[in-house]
């Protein structure tokens, strides 16, 4: 990070015309072949265990949405396939609340992830994006709107898994904890946690095929899967391309921390020239 | 009619047969099935052309012996036995094997005392011994009869019998129609105490099957069971008498439906449908049943609606009711329109058990999670009302709450309503969050549609374009 008093120092030395404008250029600032860290380690690894035990909620918890599918009647044939589909969809769930946990002490105590949490947190601007996408998309606007590092879409998928997480694990505890919420709430609350527990998972699954598997994976530039979910890196050209207020601030900011090294190069110089004179 | 239903049913009755060996009647071991011996009325089963010749050539070697014939009062055994004691080529006489006759309970009874037509016994040169084939033997005619004077057993379910559906048959000239003879055999009756007649209780059931299981006697008089002696193998019953051997506790044929009284199928308050014919055996469930809801209506209130056992728990294959399968055998009925609408009952119990989750675990083939008689008891189904009930609002901590199920449930449980159809408007709050849920699922879908479509076409466009 650049530290507030650089800044002002620069601020002073542009308008003493120390610095010609055009003296860097961006080339010289980000080589053709860098590639960016869009995801970090850590989150790379919430993301596997995230997507594991996510679908095998799904698997496990299917058969309680649908019960007349005649296919999921094959799939748990034998006669202790259903009290271990119980088990697994416990484990998962737990591990999933795990995950869930600690995405927030990550964006808490890593300096990475709170940096990238406050990015994610949607705005007024967000709103105005998803307008103009879709306005783009339909051909009424020439120019798509430029993202920072997170766009509308990315932010809403966040948000409905956090939520979705937060819901789900509420609701998956009273039902496994049944006993114990028939004591505490009134019996209609376990019918409708019931429900909602139904439908979330139904919309949760949705929101994933639909909006996520198709946002990031599927979609015809990146078909049949987006490679950041395993390298956590993305190339130059994707980053102009998806994420182009992201790239102008690197710039930005790697431009400020060598012209900061310029300045005080020069009053360094200027320093040593002095007690000669 | 059944093509390939007699052959099988064949090979099961010859199997009977042999099962039966000495005990089935005789005409029966020698060889053609019941059916044939009744439809041909046939006696001699060596009628191909060598035969005869072999016959014609004895006929003529007879030709050379004196003529001699016995009045009827002196006929005995002795003369009888000429032709009958022995198996021999070419001959037409029907073979009686005297070893079998002589452990029968008529050994002392000589064959005319039942072959009462024959009256006299020839060899003339060209002629058969008797002048006519003897008819079919009468038990009831002059010996077992009250007050006959040849010391015989009378037989005093006659009455009972003459209206039991064997007896109506008779009477109704079908010569199918099961006589004394078909059950208790011809030359080789026993007593029924003795293990080797065909009316001993462990054998009865091969006794009945011989006809019972003969797919051409079922069909032909739409007799209502198909194959009950395959089933009552199969039964607990069936089990206990031939895999456990309890020949006086398993029940056999002859204790459900009656011995010499049988009924048809359809008979108001036929036996094998009446509880108290079970409760004979079953004392402690009968006991139970009776003050359940089904059993006050079916014996108290002779109600045809109400279940008995059979309705549950089958007819000939009688077997512990495999938990999976309760919910299918209450629903029966419970799920039956025009059954339920009588007695003002919720016809969607059975939905809304399928919906619950013990319902979707049971459909599952789970077996610990709770059905129908889990929580409404088997053969003590009382309504919710009758405090005795497992499921009076008071008593379902104590069901609720059994040790393999939830124990230590809270007693606010008694304030649960069980069967909620969420889909329904009187089932309150659930019905309009699910209602909530379906359109904020519907919304999404639109939204995600008019989303995805035009950003699809874009995308190809202009990956198509660089």
């Amino acid at each position: 990070m650049i530290r507030d008093d650089d800044l002002e120092l620069l601020a002073k030395a542009k308008e003493a015309g120390l610095l010609s404008p055009d003296e860097i250029t961006d080339d010289e600032l980000v080589p053709e072949d860098e590639e960016f860290i869009r995801l970090a380690l850590a989150e790379r690894i919430q993301h596997v265990i995230l997507f594991t035990s996510f679908f095998t909620l799904v698997l496990t918890g299917i058969p309680l949405v649908f019960p007349d599918a005649p296919l999921l009647h094959k799939l748990f044939f034998f006669p202790e396939s259903f009290w271990l589909r119980g088990i697994i969809h416990r484990v998962a769930g737990v591990t999933l609340m795990g995950v869930g946990i600690f995405q927030v002490v990550y964006v808490i105590m890593s300096p990475h992830g709170n940096r990238d949490f406050h990015k994610i947190i949607p705005n007024f601007q967000d709103a105005k994006d998803a307008l103009n996408l879709f306005l783009c998309n339909l051909g009424l606007r020439e120019e798509r709107p430029r993202f920072g590092k997170f766009n509308f879409i990315e932010k809403f998928e966040y948000w409905a898994l956090a939520w979705g997480i937060f819901i789900m694990a509420m609701t998956g505890l009273m039902l496994w904890f049944k006993e114990a919420s028939i004591a505490l709430f009134p019996i209609w609350v376990l019918d409708i946690v019931r429900i909602v527990h139904g439908f979330e998972a139904i919309l949760a699954f949705l929101a994933i095929i639909i909006w996520h598997m198709y946002n990031v994976h599927l979609n015809p530039e990146v078909f049949p899967m987006s490679k950041v979910w395993i390298t956590g890196k993305i190339s130059k050209k994707e980053m102009m391309e998806h994420h182009p207020l992201e790239y102008k601030d690197i710039l930005r900011e790697r431009r400020e921390k060598l012209e900061i090294e310029r300045v005080k190069q020069l009053l360094e110089e200027v320093k040593q020239q002095r007690p000669s004179s | 009619m059944f093509p390939f239903a007699p052959f099988e049913k064949k090979t099961c009755f010859r199997k009977v047969s042999l099962d039966t060996g000495k005990d089935g009647s005789l005409f029966f071991c020698n060889g053609p099935s019941r059916k044939e011996v009744v439809d041909k009325n046939v006696t001699m089963h060596t009628n191909d052309k060598m035969c005869k010749l072999l016959f014609f050539t004895l006929l003529s070697l007879l030709m050379l012996l004196p003529a001699r014939t016995a009045p009827a009062s002196e006929i005995s055994w002795d003369n009888c036995i000429g032709c009958h004691a022995e198996r021999r080529e070419g001959s037409t006489a029907p073979f009686v094997d005297p070893a079998i006759l002589d452990e029968s309970v008529h050994r002392n009874i000589n064959c005319l005392d039942c072959h009462i037509d024959v009256q006299e016994v020839k060899h003339m040169v060209g002629e058969a011994p008797h002048q006519r084939h003897p008819e079919k033997v009468s038990c009831t005619e002059r010996c077992h009869v009250k007050g006959n004077t040849m010391g015989a057993p009378d037989f005093s379910p006659m009455e009972q019998y003459k209206d039991s559906v064997h007896g109506v048959a008779i009477r109704a000239g079908l010569e199918d129609g099961a006589g004394c003879a078909d059950c208790h055999g011809r030359h080789n009756i026993r007593s029924k105490d003795d293990p080797e007649s065909t009316v001993y209780r462990a054998n009865i059931p091969r006794t009945c099957a011989v006809c019972h299981e003969d797919m051409q006697v079922v069909v032909k008089h739409h007799i209502h069971a198909e194959s009950p002696f395959h089933e009552y193998e199969q039964s607990v019953h069936g089990r206990a008498l031939y895999q456990a051997g309890l020949i006086q506790f398993a029940a056999v044929c002859t204790d459900c439906h009656g011995v010499h009284d049988i009924q048809a199928a359809g008979t108001p308050n036929l036996r094998p449908r009446n509880p108290e014919t079970c409760g004979k055996c079953h004392v402690g469930i009968f006991k139970v049943y009776r003050e359940s809801i089904h059993g006050v209506a079916a014996i108290e209130q002779h109600n045809p609606d109400a279940p008995v056992c059979t309705n549950c728990h089958g007819e000939h294959k009688i077997s512990i009711p495999s938990e999976a399968k309760i919910p299918s055998i209450c629903s029966q009925c419970h799920a039956a329109e025009g059954i339920m609408a009588k007695y003002e009952i919720s016809v969607d119990r059975n939905t809304t058990y399928g919906q619950s989750y013990h319902g979707i675990a049971s459909s599952y083939g789970s077996k610990t999670v709770a059905n129908c008689s889990s929580c409404h008891g088997h053969h003590d189904i009382r309504p919710p009302t009758d405090p005795k009930s497992s499921v009076y609002p008071a008593n379902l901590v104590r069901t609720c709450g059994k040790a393999k199920c939830h124990p230590g449930i809270s007693s606010r449980v008694a304030s649960v309503k069980i069967h909620v159809d969420v889909k329904k408007k009187e089932s309150g709050s659930v019905y309009y969050v699910r209602q909530v849920l379906v359109w904020i699922f519907i919304g999404l879908l639109i939204i995600t549609f008019i989303w995805v479509v035009p950003d699809l076409a874009r995308r190809i466009k202009r990956k198509g374009g660089t």
